[in-house]
C-alpha cells in the first residue's frame, strides 16, 4: 500500500483486471473491442477527456439535463408565483398606473431564481450522478494522472440469484481471460486489481 | 393649418419660443451655443460643482468649497470626540387636562392682525399655534391671507425676540436686562421727570387700526401732560390721502371696487400684490374674471408702470413708463376725455391741454402711444361709472406724486366713479404719514421733546437719513422704544421694552365703517414680554397713580361694552354672550342691513391746481424706481427666513435685493444678469447686481426697499441693500421715486439666488394662453395652444386601473385666476413643514418648495405679457416617478396620491430625474436642524419632518385628507364637496385652486375638469396627471403672443422639431 503501489495478493478478493496502454488511440481501440466483447462492467482512466471514448465505451446521455430542466422551470414558477402573489394578490400596489401583475417587471426575478436553482441542481446532480464525493477510492498507478491510459474490465459482483442461475446476457469474466484480452488489445501491462486495495 | 405649413416652410429662420423664461432665449445665438445645448440637454440644468464655482468667484462667499469640506471634516472628528449620549426626553402628561385641550386635535382660534386689520383664524395645537389661516367670516379677508400674513406664525417663533425688557445706556454704552418692575419704575421716574420740567412728551406709533388703542394713548398722554401722538407708516399712501383730502375733503385711503369695475387703468398701483387689503382687492378684481361659467367676459386691466409688479403682471395692456410718467399718462387721459365733451375743473384746463396723448406716448416712447392712450380713454367712457382708475404704491410715488392722485381723482369724479367704484366714505381716517413725523423730528431737533416712546415704527431704519431723524433722537432725553427686538432704533435708545408678537396679546381692529374685530391671545407669552397697551397702562398709573383699569384686558372689554351698547344695540345683560360670540367669529361686521353705506363725494375742482403743466422730462439718464416686494415688504419682517425664500413673483429671485433694468439697457451698459453696478441716486451711492428684467422702461432702474438690514438678527442684518437711503424728503411726503441715477460698471459679480431656470420643462411647450377673442370664437380653443401636444388616442397595452369608484382626488389650477402673489407658496410651507435652505442652497437649485409658481413671458421684451402657472406634483395617474423607484418608495395610494413613503426612500433621486414637472425635491442636508430654539415650534406635528437624504414633494396634504376621512367616518357620511381644502387652496386669495373629489360629478372640481379651458400639462406624455389647468384668456383683441410680433402658434423651432 506504501508509494501508492497496490499490492498483489491471491487470497484477496479479484476487482478487476487493469490494462495500461501508451497512448489514446490504442486506448480507444481497446475499448471498442471491449464492448464488443460484451463485458458486463469496464472503465477506462485517462489523465484528459479523451474525444471518442465516451462512444467507444458506450456510454449513453446523461440525466442531468433533465435535473437541470426541472429545478429551472421550479425556479421560474416560484419566483412568478412569488411575485404575483405579494404583488396582485397579498399586498397590490399601484405603481405609476401598471397593472398589479406587470410580468415584464417581474422577469429580472424570474431569470435570476432559474438559473440559480438550475445552476445549483446542475453542480448537485452531477455529484449525486457521479456518486462524488468519495475519498475512499484510490488511483492505481501514479501514471495514471501523468501519461498513461488504462481500461479496467471489473468482475462483477454478483447477486445470489444471479449466481444460482448462472445466467447472464454478459460475456463471463474471468481473471486470466480478461488479462489475455486487454493484452491482445494493445496493452502494454496488465495488472490485476482487489477489491481490498482499491477501496 | 394653414399658419402652421407656413412656419415650416421657412424654418430655417429662427423662431423664438412663444413663451420665455429669460431674454436670452429670444437670441438665435444663445440656442445655437454649444454650451447652452450641453447645459440644456444634461438631465439638471444646474450642476451643483458649477454653480458652486460660480458662488465662490462671488462676492461675500468667503470660505471656498473644499476648504468647506477640510472644515465640515474637522469639525466632525471633534465633533465624534466630544459626542455624549443622545439626551433622554420624557413625553409628560398633563397632570390637570386643560378643558379644550385635547392631545392629536387642533383648536382653531379666530384673532386679528393689529397691524393690517386682516381677521386670522390660529391652528393651535396642544397650546401652539402652527398655521395661520384667513378668517372667512372677515368681509375683508374672506378665509385667505398674503404671504407675508402667513408668515408672522415664523416671526412669532423667532428666537432673536427680546426675552426681557433692556435698559441701555445711550451711545453704544452696556444694555441691562432687568424685570418689569424694575424697568417700569425707570421708566416713569423720568417721564414723571419730563412732566415736572414741564418737558413734552410724544408717542411715535405705526397706524393704529385699534380705537380702543387710540383711546389708551390718549389717557396716557393727558397723564403725563403736555404730549402728542404721531402715526407713521414708511409706506404709508400719505400721497393719496393728502390728494383725497384736497379733492373730497377728507383724509382717507378710499377703498377700490374692483368686483364693479369693468375697464380698471392702473398708474404704477399694485393693488393686487403690495397694497394693503390686495387680499380684498385680489378677489374683487378676479371675481370679474372668471370664466367658470357660462359667461364669457372680462374685465379689462391696462397698466402702465415703472417697474414690473404683480399686477401690471396680470394686466392685459401694460406699457412701461419712467417713475413721473404716470401723472402725465393720466392728463393725456383726461385731454382725450376733454375733447370728448367730458367737463373737466377749470383749474385742470391749463394743465391737461398740455398733455396732448400722441405728444406725452412720443416723450415716454410708447410705439402708437397716442392711438393707445386714446383707446384707453374712449374705454373709460364706455365704462363710466363701471371702470375706475387707481394710483399709489412706491414706485408712483415721486414729488408728484399728490398730482399723480388728484389727477386720479378728476378721471374718477369726471367719470362717475366716485361713490360707484371708489369707497372714500365706508372708510377710517388715515392719519398715519410723514408729515407728522416731520412736525416731531422738527420739535425734537429744537428740543422741545422731552421723552420720546416708540412703538411699532423703526424710522431710524425706514426714514432716509436726509430727514435727520437720527440726529434729532439725539436731542431727545428720554427715549423708550417698544419692540420685539433691540432694532435700529431701539439700539439708539434708553429703554426697549419688549413686546408680545400680536399673537400672544389682546386687541382689536376697526378696518371699515361698522366691521370692527377682536385679537385675541392664542398663547402665553414666550418670552417675558408685555404688550404694548399693557406697558401703557402700566405708564399710566406710574405717571399718575391711577390707571382706568387693570390690565389691557379688562380695559379692551370695558371699551366693547360701550361699543356694543353703542354700535351693535346689544343691552348690557347680553354682553358676556356677545363678547364670547365676538371671540369665537373674531369679527362683527353690521354693514350689511344698514342699505348703502357708499356714497359720492363732490369732487373739489380747486385741488386741481395741484396738476402741473405739460413739460418733458430727459430722454436720456436714468430714473429711480424703488418698490416693496410682496414678502418683505417695508422690512420688518426680515428676520423672517420664509419670506426671505419667497421668490419674488415676477423675477423668481431670493433672499437679496438688485437692481432691475431693461434688457436694452443692459445691453447699453454692457452688463450681463448678476454684475454688479453703481447705482448713484442723487448723490447717493449703493452698489446691487443686476437683474435684467423685462416690460422695464429703457430710463428706468428699480430697487426693492426693505432689505439691508442692521439690526433685526441673524437672517435678515446685511441681507440685501439698505436702498432707504435713495429716498428723498419732498414737502409733505417722502419721495421714493423719480430720482435722477447714475450707473457704472463695478466689474464685479454676485450670484443671486434665481429659481426661473430651476426645474425647467425642458423646452416642451407646458403652458396655454389664449385671447378673449379667440376664446369666444371657440371656447374649446384653450383648450390647446400646441394641437400637436395633444395627446392621440392610443390604445394602452396594459390593463388600466379602475379609478371610479371611491374618493379620486383631484385638482384644479386656474391660470385666469392666479396672480403669482405667492400665499400657496407659504401656506404650504407652513403646513408641510419645508425648511429653508438658505442663500446658497437655492443658488444651487436646493429650494425646497413642494408649490412653486413658475412664471412666462411671451411677446416682446420691451413689452411682454407675463403668464404664472403654479406648479406642483400632479399626481399623475401614470407616474413616472413611480416606475422608476427602485424600493418602492413612491407609489399610488387607492385614492388616487402619488405617495412618498419617506422610511422606505434610499435617496436615489431617479424620481426626481424622471419627473417632467421637475417637483420631487431632495433633502440633501438635514435642514430641520438649522431649526433653533423656540423655531422648533413652527413644525406642524401632523406631517413628518424630513431628514436628510429623501425626497419628498407635495402630497395633496394628504393628512388633511385623512383628517376629513376620519371626521365623516365618524359621522357616517361622505366628505362634502368644499370641505376638504388643500393648504395651498385655502390661502388662494382668488380661488384659483379647486380640489376635491373628481369621481363626483357635482364637486367644483369636476365641472372645471371638464370645461373647455381646462388642459393638462405635457399631456403628451400619457401621465394622466390629477391636475387640470384652466388656460389664461386675455382680454385683448389680437391672439396672444401675436400682439408684439410675429410668432406663431407652433413653438419651439429648436432641438426636437
Amino acid at each position: 500500500m506504501s508509494n501508492g503501489q497496490l499490492s498483489v495478493s491471491t487470497d484477496r478478493q479479484v476487482a478487476g483486471v487493469l490494462g495500461f496502454f501508451d497512448d489514446p488511440h490504442s486506448l480507444i481501440g481497446a475499448m471498442n473491442r471491449v464492448r464488443e466483447a460484451n463485458y458486463e462492467s469496464f472503465d477506462a482512466f485517462t489523465p484528459y477527456p479523451v474525444h471518442g471514448l465516451d462512444a467507444a465505451q458506450g456510454l449513453k446521455r446523461s440525466p442531468l439535463p433533465y435535473i437541470t430542466f426541472i429545478f429551472g422551470a421550479t425556479g421560474f414558477m416560484c419566483a412568478l408565483a412569488l411575485q404575483y402573489w405579494t404583488s396582485a394578490v397579498d399586498w397590490p400596489l399601484n405603481v405609476g398606473g401598471k397593472p398589479f401583475f406587470s410580468w415584464p417587471a417581474f422577469v429580472p426575478i424570474m431569470f435570476e431564481l432559474t438559473v440559480l436553482l438550475a445552476g445549483l441542481s446542475t453542480v448537485a446532480g452531477m455529484f449525486a450522478l457521479n456518486k462524488l464525493p468519495n475519498i475512499t477510492k484510490k488511483s492505481f498507478d501514479p501514471s495514471l494522472t501523468n501519461n498513461r491510459f488504462a481500461i479496467l474490465i471489473e468482475a462483477p459482483v454478483k447477486s445470489e440469484d444471479e449466481i444460482e442461475t448462472g445466467k447472464s446476457n454478459f460475456k463471463p469474466f474471468g481473471e486470466s481471460e480478461a488479462a489475455d484480452f486487454l493484452k491482445k488489445a494493445g496493452a502494454s501491462e496488465v495488472r490485476t486489481v482487489y477489491q481490498e486495495g482499491w477501496f | 393649418m394653414e399658419t402652421n405649413t407656413e412656419q415650416k416652410n421657412n424654418s430655417t429662420e429662427f423662431q423664438a419660443p412663444r413663451h420665455w423664461v429669460g431674454v436670452e432665449e429670444l437670441n438665435a445665438s444663445y440656442w445655437q451655443d454649444s454650451q447652452t445645448k450641453e447645459k440644456r440637454g444634461q438631465e439638471f440644468f444646474d450642476k451643483p460643482i458649477e454653480a458652486l464655482s460660480n458662488i465662490e468667484k462671488s462676492d461675500g462667499f468667503a470660505i471656498a468649497r473644499r476648504d468647506f469640506l477640510t472644515i465640515m471634516g474637522a469639525s466632525m472628528a471633534l465633533g465624534t470626540v466630544a459626542c455624549v449620549r443622545r439626551p433622554v426626553h420624557k413625553i409628560i402628561p398633563y397632570v390637570v387636562k386643560p378643558e379644550e385641550v385635547t392631545p392629536g386635535v387642533a383648536n382653531f382660534y379666530a384673532s386679528t392682525n393689529p397691524f393690517t386689520g386682516s381677521g386670522v383664524v390660529v391652528r393651535v395645537r396642544e397650546g401652539r399655534p402652527v398655521k395661520l389661516e384667513g378668517n372667512e367670516l372677515h368681509p375683508l379677508s374672506n378665509g385667505k391671507l398674503m404671504a407675508a400674513e402667513q408668515a408672522e406664525l415664523l416671526s412669532l417663533y423667532d428666537p432673536e425676540r427680546l426675552k426681557a425688557p433692556v435698559s441701555r445706556v445711550r451711545g453704544g454704552g452696556s444694555a441691562t436686562t432687568m424685570d418689569w418692575a424694575k424697568f417700569d419704575a425707570a421708566v416713569v421716574e423720568k417721564l414723571k421727570k419730563v412732566a415736572a420740567a414741564g418737558g413734552s412728551i410724544r408717542l411715535l406709533t405705526g397706524e393704529v387700526k385699534s380705537d380702543t388703542t387710540r383711546k389708551l394713548i390718549g389717557e396716557f398722554l393727558a397723564a403725563v401732560g403736555n404730549g402728542a401722538h404721531v402715526e407713521f407708516e414708511a409706506l404709508a399712501m400719505d400721497d393719496m390721502a393728502q390728494a383725497q383730502e384736497l379733492s373730497y375733503g377728507s383724509s382717507v385711503i378710499p377703498a377700490f371696487r374692483f368686483d364693479k369695475a369693468d375697464y380698471v387703468v392702473s398708474l404704477g398701483a399694485d393693488f393686487l400684490g403690495t397694497w394693503p387689503n390686495s387680499v380684498e382687492y385680489s378677489q374683487a378684481w378676479v371675481s370679474k374674471r372668471k370664466l367658470n361659467g357660462k359667461d364669457s367676459d372680462l374685465s379689462k386691466m391696462v397698466a402702465f408702470e415703472s417697474i414690473m409688479s404683480v399686477t401690471g403682471a396680470n394686466a392685459d395692456e401694460r406699457y412701461p413708463v419712467r417713475p413721473g410718467d404716470e401723472l402725465k399718462i393720466a392728463l393725456a387721459i383726461a385731454n382725450v376725455l376733454a375733447s370728448k365733451g367730458v367737463s373737466l375743473p377749470a383749474d385742470a384746463q391749463a394743465a391737461v391741454a398740455g398733455h396732448k396723448p400722441e405728444v406725452v406716448a412720443q416723450e415716454i416712447g410708447m410705439k402708437d402711444g397716442g392711438e393707445k392712450i386714446r383707446k384707453v380713454a374712449e374705454e373709460l367712457l364706455k365704462n363710466r361709472g363701471k371702470s375706475v382708475v387707481v394710483a399709489g404704491g412706491p414706485a408712483s410715488k415721486t414729488a408728484a406724486a399728490v398730482a399723480l392722485q388728484v389727477a386720479a381723482n378728476m378721471l374718477n369724479s369726471a367719470l362717475g366713479n366716485e361713490g360707484a367704484t371708489v369707497d372714500g366714505t365706508s372708510v377710517p381716517a388715515a392719519r398715519a404719514g410723514f408729515s407728522g413725523l416731520q412736525k416731531l423730528i422738527l420739535d425734537m431737533r429744537e428740543g422741545r421733546v422731552g421723552a420720546l416712546v416708540i412703538w411699532g415704527a423703526n424710522p431710524v431704519y425706514t426714514v432716509t437719513p436726509a430727514a435727520g431723524f437720527k440726529e434729532a433722537l439725539e436731542k431727545v432725553g428720554t427715549v423708550v422704544t417698544v419692540a420685539d427686538r433691540e432694532n435700529e432704533t431701539a439700539l439708539l435708545g434708553d429703554f426697549v421694552a419688549a413686546e408680545n408678537h400680536w399673537l400672544e396679546s389682546w386687541g382689536d381692529a376697526h378696518a371699515r365703517k361698522h366691521l370692527y374685530s377682536l385679537q385675541q391671545p392664542v398663547l402665553h407669552p414666550l418670552n417675558d414680554t408685555r404688550s404694548f397697551q399693557d406697558s401703557l397702562l402700566a405708564w399710566t398709573k406710574g405717571v399718575s397713580g391711577k390707571a382706568s383699569a387693570e390690565s389691557w384686558h379688562d380695559y379692551l372689554k370695558d371699551e366693547w361694552k360701550d361699543l356694543s351698547a353703542k354700535e351693535f344695540g346689544v343691552a348690557g345683560g347680553n354682553f358676556e354672550k356677545f363678547w364670547e360670540t365676538t371671540l369665537r367669529d373674531g369679527v362683527v361686521d353690521t354693514s350689511k342691513g344698514r342699505g348703502a353705506s357708499v356714497s359720492a363725494r363732490s369732487f373739489r375742482g380747486n385741488s386741481c391746481a395741484k396738476l402741473p403743466k405739460y413739460q418733458a422730462a430727459e430722454s436720456e439718464g436714468y430714473v429711480l424706481a424703488l418698490y416693496s416686494k410682496m414678502g418683505i415688504g417695508d422690512g420688518r419682517q426680515a428676520n423672517n427666513a420664509w419670506l426671505q425664500e419667497l421668490p419674488d413673483p415676477v423675477s423668481t429671485i431670493t433672499w437679496d435685493n438688485y437692481v432691475n433694468i431693461a434688457p436694452a439697457t443692459a445691453t447699453k451698459l454692457g452688463v450681463k444678469q448678476d454684475d454688479v453696478l453703481e447705482i448713484i441716486a442723487d448723490g447717493v451711492p449703493f452698489e446691487l447686481p443686476v437683474n435684467i428684467q423685462p416690460g422695464m422702461h429703457p430710463q428706468t432702474v428699480a430697487v426693492a426697499v426693505g432689505y439691508g438690514r442692521r439690526a433685526v438678527g441673524k437672517v435678515g442684518d446685511g441681507t440685501g441693500v439698505d436702498m432707504y437711503p435713495a429716498v428723498k424728503v419732498s414737502g409733505e411726503i417722502l419721495a421714493f421715486s423719480g430720482q435722477s441715477a447714475r450707473l457704472r460698471r463695478t466689474g464685479r459679480m454676485y450670484k443671486l439666488a434665481m429659481t426661473q431656470w430651476h426645474s425647467s420643462s425642458e423646452d416642451r411647450p407646458i403652458i396655454n394662453d389664449i385671447s378673449l377673442a379667440e376664446y369666444k370664437k371657440d371656447a374649446g380653443a384653450a383648450n390647446h395652444t400646441d394641437p400637436h401636444l395633444r395627446l392621440k388616442e392610443v390604445p394602452s397595452i396594459w390593463p388600466v386601473h379602475d379609478y371610479s369608484k371611491g374618493y379620486q382626488w383631484g385638482m384644479t389650477i386656474d391660470l385666469n385666476s392666479c396672480t403669482g402673489c405667492g400665499a400657496c407658496v407659504i401656506a404650504c410651507q407652513a403646513e408641510n413643514n419645508i425648511p429653508v435652505v438658505g442663500r446658497d442652497n437655492v443658488r444651487i437649485s436646493r429650494e425646497m418648495h413642494w408649490m412653486r409658481i413658475d412664471r412666462y413671458y411671451s411677446g416682446s421684451p420691451e413689452q411682454p405679457s407675463v403668464v404664472f402657472q403654479p406648479m406642483l406634483c400632479q399626481h399623475c395617474e401614470n407616474a413616472p416617478c413611480e416606475t422608476v423607484c427602485p424600493v418602492l418608495a413612491t407609489v399610488h395610494s387607492e385614492d388616487g396620491l402619488n405617495q412618498q413613503v419617506y422610511n422606505r426612500c434610499v435617496g436615489t433621486r431617479y424620481c426626481a430625474n424622471n419627473c417632467p414637472y421637475k417637483v420631487r425635491r431632495f433633502n440633501f442636508f438635514d435642514h430641520w436642524k438649522s431649526y433653533e430654539g423656540t423655531l422648533n415650534m413652527v413644525w406642524n406635528p401632523e406631517v413628518t419632518v424630513r431628514s436628510r437624504g429623501i425626497m419628498e414633494k407635495c402630497t395633496f396634504c394628504v393628512q388633511r385628507i385623512r383628517d376629513s376621512r376620519d371626521k365623516s367616518v365618524l359621522e357616517g357620511r361622505h366628505i362634502r364637496d368644499g370641505e376638504l381644502k388643500t393648504a395651498c387652496q385655502q390661502t388662494c386669495p382668488t380661488d384659483a385652486i379647486a380640489f376635491g373629489n373628481i369621481n363626483d360629478k357635482f364637486a367644483e372640481v369636476s365641472k372645471l375638469r371638464s370645461h373647455p379651458r381646462a388642459f393638462k400639462v405635457l399631456e403628451v406624455l400619457n401621465t394622466q396627471p390629477r391636475i387640470s389647468y384652466m388656460s389664461k384668456v386675455r382680454n385683448v383683441a389680437a391672439p396672444a403672443g401675436h400682439g408684439h410680433g410675429d410668432q406663431g402658434h407652433e413653438a419651439p423651432a429648436k432641438g426636437h422639431s
